[in-house]
């Protein structure tokens, strides 16, 4: 017996100690799929195409904190709370290895590396049931998001066309996507601000030539990329280089598309998408903006963080005219980051679930693109510009204007756009205007042109890309 | 073997003849220790024959020999006694504690050896230094302990993690904390819960300190490489305790009672000191014409007439801890048990932590048959941790009270709680209304058998589990979210471990061979599932389904395996020259299908002089010397980095995927090579001890997060790439200063030095200086010929007395007040030069005191908390530390703070040396008085009364003032000594008592 135990005990031992089980090595994530599969079906490449929207959803990226932060450069707000970062934005002693706009930086490029992979990848695959035509809007899909993402980036990181003709120096264009093994390819040098420029131009003319006007539900119309989007976005562009006339033709072009209407009153914010929005970043409960985004910031304690208060520049000038809607419609008092009462908008009502959407590009922008252009070029496509300005002024309960000048356009853009974009600070550099008004703080160094109006290039980025030049004053 | 069976055969003769000569009679007497206290269990037996007894149960035994006997009395940790028997008939015996024995045999990888044959460098933490120091968690027994491990309580929050570290920084990736084994099971150290701002869980804290028996630190690759997959870091072998064979059950009872408080904390601004500060600053700085809290109050600034209320003092308390321990220990002829019940319930020092635990124990061992042995060891713990946030967080009861501006109030008019409406929440009413908890169940344990065969082999089969359920749950009231927020989450960890080995051992006369052969299997799944929601109707309805908007609903799985193979050799001549070797070969299913199998090996080779014949009579009753090289392999990064992956991420409604990181198919191994040359002494019968070690550990294939542009879409992607060295010298020495019936005092004193240097980071970013380097933080970086934890900064000079600017540093030594962080230069280190502890027991009669000093000395700290706290500029946004009212004025030149008028005045507290401070500290970290009160009892053994303190007193820099010097706010190898807004250590008195019977 104790013989027949030896065996047994033997007989397992060669068993457990020589048998092999390094299949068990083999272990494959069950949250995640590998780039193949991702690129096998017609499903997992609209997955693809949705990933570049929810990378866009990044606070950092689309939902709010570079654009609020603007808002904090400029004269719309002033900063309260206690992120070290943002407090140096707001007193201009921003320094370059400030973790905000590190953050600003990486989430932008994340969304044009992912742009990359789509624009890339996509044309060589060949799969049943995958259509040319779905593939080619993917890619426009994708191309519309890597140009508006590009113009946002060399608004923060360079000067604006106006201080050099576009000749000073802005993002590098970076068209590759990252393999692992080609970091080289991401180590370029700034591009000029005409040369990026040209890049989403590029990007925009592919995107108008080949995107739907229209997708098949309301939300994806306002949500995703089309032809109009792409069409507002070269407006919005061709007014940020004076091109009066092509921004003028352009603005006029989608104000007369049946798919976009001027909203009659302010109920469009908040969830609802509606023929006023032309393109939006949708967020909901359960997939928002994330932390420190626009509704995080922009509204009062304790649903959101109260750090974007309106400044009493800003007050002041919704109360040169008083009754204006969008001052009595669009605004809450409550208690800021810091404990003190102020005056917060209410464009973005949910604090709680960060669920607002990102209004990019809405109807009423064409209306002041095209009222400034014709301005600026003495003509009249589609309207003059104080039709368009009176239009905007009708719909905020304010008596018509006579006549319009480029401050009055300023004005309405001011206070209709306030909070959305970070449009006040371009609207006035670009028209070589001091970030702050007379009476705040740091007016010297928001002067137009000035070296503190643009964001440094993240230390860790020069690091790491010793091509990279910082910008001056860093 | 056969020697020991040539042995008991001749004893057996001896035993025939004496039977038939022998004049016997009875003998009887009593065994007590150096205390007077009877031993139970105490071996006597009759020299030179097989006869033999043992003591009952009061320390009594009776047995029959004749006046030429020899009766020899043996208890484990006593010193052997000889007594010839002569004419008496009662033969009472006071045996002495051995110092030499008590650590006689040594668990060291999957054996043990007999401490005169340890090649390996261990630090060993035996029962006797554990018994008589009440813990909360294991790393409280081993910290000032055992030389070259460096441990850093993260905070006095109850159910913290430590920083624990063997021989410094080996790894700067994800993995620089050892891996613990508790009686052979590896223990999964992954967090399953929130991170609540900063801070994380214990994963120690499921471990009943009460029930561990010994500790062994092993810190050479001789001793890890048979770990080798994990071994880098060093290996923690727990051993829990267990019943002796043929042992009358030993009933042990404790009950001990704590009471806590903070160390220290800092001194804040009152709201009359706020107010008064604040309207200078305005009339300084701005030009108001504001002179007092009232005209600041008419300016619209904020109203701190009133007294204000005193957060920091509302969100402290004096803590209370409960704990009771009950076990019992013994054993048959056949077979151990082990039964320990421990229930601990404590009330942190901080408003709202709380954790309360319950920990069984059960170890069995059986002899089925002679060769035939079985056992298990079984650990379940029940924990409730109700938690509070930590560090960078506006919820953090201990942050938001040194923010919050003083004139907040936590309740209105009516006495309800109120959001406090600004940054730093009202941290009173949270604690009060808002659940945060953390539940966890966790299984522990294995189950083995042994077989011998053929006289000389041992087989040993065991399978373990660490299986742990640990659940969140989180609620937050109306109040401080409008509609309340709930969320709920489960993670849920499974490892299952096999292993196998084949032990053999035998002797040819003077040549002892043994050798072992084993593979070990493991598994880890873990499963997380994740719930939250919004909108609730009221706070009555606490459940995440009671909320209208779902916010969050994710579950994941993770799953890693490793599989090993190894094989040890050990040969001795004597006992006096001893060489050993081992070899592993692991597979992790973390590394690329090409590189998922590293081999890692250990040579060794000691020499016992003091068994030489030459060394007969000298005073050294041991002298060894022992050399050792090898090498451990580390596998510490994701489940998945080496795989491409695109995950999940929606958009409007539909499923999405994103890049989450490139294939890395050729990520392998972390290799680190360790040399180790010791020598071990013991003279005058070891009454003084002194070991020394030299080690130098070089860690090749680091890997590492390099980071990459971010125009990748990546942050960093994991590399092997560099190489790291550590190197210092171990000292342990022991004093026996004083030795008699009465009257003993020990010292023992450990104290490790440590060089840490990077020698290169390929692929790494370079900075101004042309070096490479990785960030670990803002401050902190492993630089190229620096140490890995250098910290990187702008130098801070101080405020000029003659302009009232604050000056610091350019790179080239230039005073400026607008330096850039191009001026960032290594202005320190947060890794120490040496540190260790000295721990003395002294015992008088009945009376026992011990005390335990830990200290670090040249590192340093960084107290990021400071740019709010002390930063002037923050004033009407925060409260501050009262030095900031040390600010210049043509008056006060002199000064900490500069001028309000000065253009430095926001740019002060920018990150520079003046966050940094030296981080030396000599702290009492346990102090106990013990008194055994002498009984008389037939049923009591044993009652020992004694009193704890914990962290008395610290000695530490000026300035200091109302920071712990022991901090740190992060696990991560890169990021070691800061702290940001970190709660101190607990100081604490407990008394106790332990009844034995």
């Amino acid at each position: 017996m104790k013989n027949k135990r030896i065996y047994n005990v033997l007989f397992l031992l060669a068993l457990v100690l020589f048998s092999s089980c390094e299949d068990e090595l083999q272990i494959l994530p069950e949250d995640n799929v590998s780039p193949e599969v991702a690129l096998s079906t017609p499903t997992t490449i609209l997955g693809l195409v949705n990933g570049l929207y929810s990378q866009a959803q990044a606070a950092d990226a689309f939902n709010g904190t570079p654009q609020t932060s603007a808002e904090f450069q400029a004269d719309n707000s002033i900063f309260r709370g206690s992120f070290p970062t943002l407090r140096a934005i707001r007193d201009y002693d921003t320094q370059a290895d400030n973790t905000s706009i590190n953050a600003i930086w990486f989430q932008n490029s994340d969304v044009i590396e992912a742009t990359n992979f789509v624009i890339n990848n996509l044309p060589a695959v060949e799969i049943p049931g995958f259509s040319e035509d779905l593939k080619t809007q993917y890619i426009a899909e994708a191309r519309f998001l890597r140009a508006l993402t590009m113009f946002n980036m060399s608004k923060y990181f360079g000067q604006p066309y106006q201080v050099a003709q576009g000749a000073s120096l802005s993002i590098p264009i970076i068209l590759q996507d990252f393999r692992g093994d080609n970091v080289e390819d991401f180590q370029g040098p700034r591009n000029t601000l005409n040369e990026v420029y040209a890049q989403v131009d590029d990007d925009l003319q592919f995107a108008m030539a080949n995107l739907p006007e229209t997708h098949g539900a309301n939300s994806e119309t306002r949500g995703r990329a089309t032809s109009g989007a792409a069409k507002a976005l070269k407006a919005r562009l061709e007014l940020y280089r004076d091109n009066w006339p092509a921004a003028a033709q352009l603005a006029d072009e989608v104000i007369n598309s049946s798919v976009y209407e001027l909203a009659s009153n302010y109920d469009f914010y908040g969830d609802a998408l509606t023929s006023e929005d032309i393109f939006a970043i949708i967020n909901s409960a359960i997939d928002g903006q994330g932390a420190i985004g626009y509704s995080d910031l922009t509204n009062p304690t304790p649903g959101g963080r109260g750090d974007a208060p309106f400044s009493d520049n800003l007050i002041a000038a919704y109360g040169e005219e008083p009754g204006d809607l969008r001052f009595t419609e669009l605004t809450q008092v409550g208690i800021d980051a810091e404990g003190f009462e102020s005056v917060f908008t209410s464009k973005f009502p949910e604090p709680a679930g960060n669920s607002d959407n990102a209004r990019i590009i809405r109807v009423t922008e064409m209306y002041l693109i095209r009222a400034e252009a014709n301005l600026k070029a003495s003509s009249t496509v589609g309207a003059t510009p104080l039709e368009d300005i009176n239009t905007l002024r009708s719909r905020a309960g304010l008596s018509a204007l006579t006549t319009v000048t480029i401050d009055n356009i300023l004005t309405e853009r001011r206070k209709e756009l306030a909070f959305e974009e970070g449009h006040r600070r371009m609207d006035l550099l670009r028209n070589s205007r001091d970030l702050r008004r007379p009476g705040m703080e740091n007016i010297a160094q928001s002067a137009f042109g000035g070296p503190l109006t643009i964001f440094p290039i993240p230390t860790r980025e020069l690091d790491l890309n010793p091509a990279l030049e910082q910008n001056p004053g860093y | 073997m056969k020697k020991r069976l040539n042995g008991i055969l001749t004893l057996f003769l001896v035993f025939m003849v004496q039977l038939t000569f022998a004049q016997e009679r009875t003998v009887t007497g009593t065994v007590v220790d150096n205390t007077g206290l009877p031993i139970p269990g105490v071996n006597i037996i009759i020299q030179g024959s097989g006869t033999g007894t043992q003591t009952d149960f009061d320390g009594e035994y009776s047995i029959r020999a004749n006046a030429n006997n020899v009766l020899v009395f043996t208890f484990v940790g006593y010193t052997k006694q000889e007594i010839t028997v002569g004419a008496r008939s009662e033969i009472n015996v006071a045996l002495e504690i051995d110092a030499a024995t008590l650590d006689e045999v040594v668990i060291v990888g999957f054996g043990e050896r007999a401490e005169d044959k340890i090649l390996q460098s261990v630090a060993v933490v035996s029962e006797s230094d554990l018994d008589d120091i009440p813990a909360q968690s294991p790393q409280d027994l081993l910290q000032g302990q055992a030389s070259g491990v460096n441990i850093t309580n993260a905070s006095g929050v109850l159910g913290a993690r430590s920083s624990i570290r063997i021989r410094g920084v080996n790894s700067l990736t994800g993995g620089a904390q050892p891996l613990f084994v508790i009686d052979g099971v590896p223990l999964d150290d992954s967090n399953q819960n929130f991170a609540l701002g900063g801070g994380s869980l214990n994963p120690l804290s499921t471990i009943n300190p009460e029930s561990i028996a010994s500790m062994t630190v092993l810190k050479d690759a001789a001793a890890t490489a048979i770990y080798g997959s994990r071994g880098s870091n060093g290996v923690i072998l727990i051993t829990t305790k267990k019943g002796a064979k043929g042992s009358a059950p030993v009933f042990e009872v404790e009950s001990f009672l704590q009471l806590s408080e903070a160390t220290d904390l800092p001194s804040i601004l009152s709201n009359q000191q706020y107010g008064q500060f604040y309207a200078d600053v305005r009339r300084i700085r701005f030009g108001n014409d504001i002179n007092n809290a009232a005209q600041l109050r008419e300016a619209g600034f904020g109203d701190f007439t009133g007294p204000g209320f005193d957060w920091l003092g509302a969100v402290t308390r004096t803590g209370f801890n409960s704990t009771q321990n009950v076990s019992v220990r013994g054993g048959t002829e056949n077979s151990t048990y082990y039964l320990g019940l421990n229930h601990s319930d404590a009330e942190g020092f901080v408003l709202g932590n709380n954790l309360e635990t319950t920990n069984i124990r059960m170890n069995l061992t059986s002899d089925i048959f002679d060769d035939l042995r079985v056992g298990a060891n079984i650990g379940l713990n029940f924990s409730s941790n109700d938690r509070i946030g930590e560090e960078n967080n506006t919820f953090a009861p201990v942050t938001a009270a040194q923010l919050i501006r003083p004139n907040a109030q936590p309740r209105d008019e009516d006495g309800n709680f109120i959001p406090s409406g600004q940054t730093g929440q009202n941290v009173v009413g949270v604690e009060a209304l808002n659940t945060s908890l953390v539940n966890t169940t966790r299984l522990l344990g294995n189950v083995y058998g042994e077989y011998d065969f053929f006289d000389q082999f041992t087989f040993r089969s065991s399978i373990g589990l660490d299986k742990r359920y640990e659940e969140s749950i989180f609620r937050s009231s109306e109040v401080f979210t409008p509609g309340g927020s709930a969320q709920n989450a489960i993670g849920q960890v499974e490892r299952i471990n096999i292993n196998n080995t084949l032990n053999w051992n035998n002797s040819f006369g003077v040549h002892n061979f043994g050798a072992l052969v084993g593979m070990q299997y493991e598994k880890t799944n873990v499963r997380f599932l994740n719930a939250a929601s919004r909108d609730f109707l009221t706070d009555a309805l606490p459940n995440v389904g009671s909320g209208a908007e779902p916010s969050v609903t994710s579950s994941t799985t993770s799953e890693s395996a490793l599989l090993g193979y190894f094989a040890q050799a050990n040969y001795d001549f004597d006992g006096k020259y001893l060489i050993e070797g081992s070899v592993r070969r692991d597979g992790s299913s973390r590394f690329g299908a090409n590189n998922r199998f590293g081999t890692f090996y250990a040579v060794a080779g000691g020499w016992n002089i003091s068994n030489e014949a030459f060394m007969e009579g000298s005073v050294f009753n041991r002298l060894r010397l022992r050399a050792s090289y090898g090498t451990t392999g580390n596998d510490r990064i994701g489940d998945f980095t080496s795989q491409a992956t695109f995950g999940g991420a929606d958009y409007n409604g539909s499923p999405g995927l994103t890049n989450t990181g490139p294939a890395l198919p050729d990520l392998r191994w972390e290799e680190t090579a360790t040399l180790d040359i010791g020598i071990k002494t013991g003279l005058f019968n070891d009454r003084l001890r002194f070991n020394a070690t030299y080690y130098k550990k070089n860690t090749d294939n680091l890997l590492i997060n390099v980071p990459v542009p971010g125009a990748t879409g990546t942050t960093s992607i994991t590399r092997n790439a560099g190489e790291i060295e550590n190197s210092g010298f171990e000292f342990d020495l022991g004093v026996t200063a004083v030795q008699t019936n009465d009257f003993s005092w020990d010292i023992n004193l450990n104290l490790a030095t440590l060089q840490n240097e990077v020698l290169s980071l390929p692929g790494a970013g370079t900075d101004v200086q042309g070096r490479q380097f990785l960030q670990g933080t803002a401050n902190q970086r492993a630089i190229v010929g620096e140490s890995a934890n250098s910290f990187y900064q702008i130098r801070y000079v101080g405020v000029n007395p003659a302009t009232g600017d604050a000056e610091w540093l350019t790179r080239d030594g230039e005073v400026t007040t607008t330096p850039t962080p191009d001026d960032r230069v290594v202005t320190g280190d947060a890794n120490p030069e040496f540190y260790g502890g000295l721990r003395s027991m002294i015992t008088w009669k009945n009376f026992d005191l011990s005390a335990l000093f830990n200290f670090s000395y040249g590192n340093d700290i960084l107290i990021d908390g400071d740019r709010f706290i002390r930063n002037p500029n923050f004033i009407g946004a925060f409260n501050l530390s009262t030095d900031i009212l040390d600010y210049y004025t043509a008056e006060n030149t002199n000064a900490f703070v500069p001028s309000p008028a000065s253009a430095t005045w926001g740019t002060f507290q920018r990150s520079s040396t003046l966050q940094l401070y030296d981080g030396s500290y000599v702290r009492l970290k346990n102090i106990t008085l013990g008194y055994n009160v002498p009984i008389n009892s037939e049923f009591i053994n044993r009652v020992r009364i004694y009193g704890t303190a914990t962290n008395l007193f610290t000695i530490k820099g000026d300035r200091l003032d109302g920071i712990d010097p022991e901090v740190t706010n992060s696990l991560n190898p890169l990021a070691l000594g800061e702290s940001f807004f970190v709660a101190p250590q607990a100081k604490s008195y407990l008394v106790g008592v332990k009844l034995n019977f």
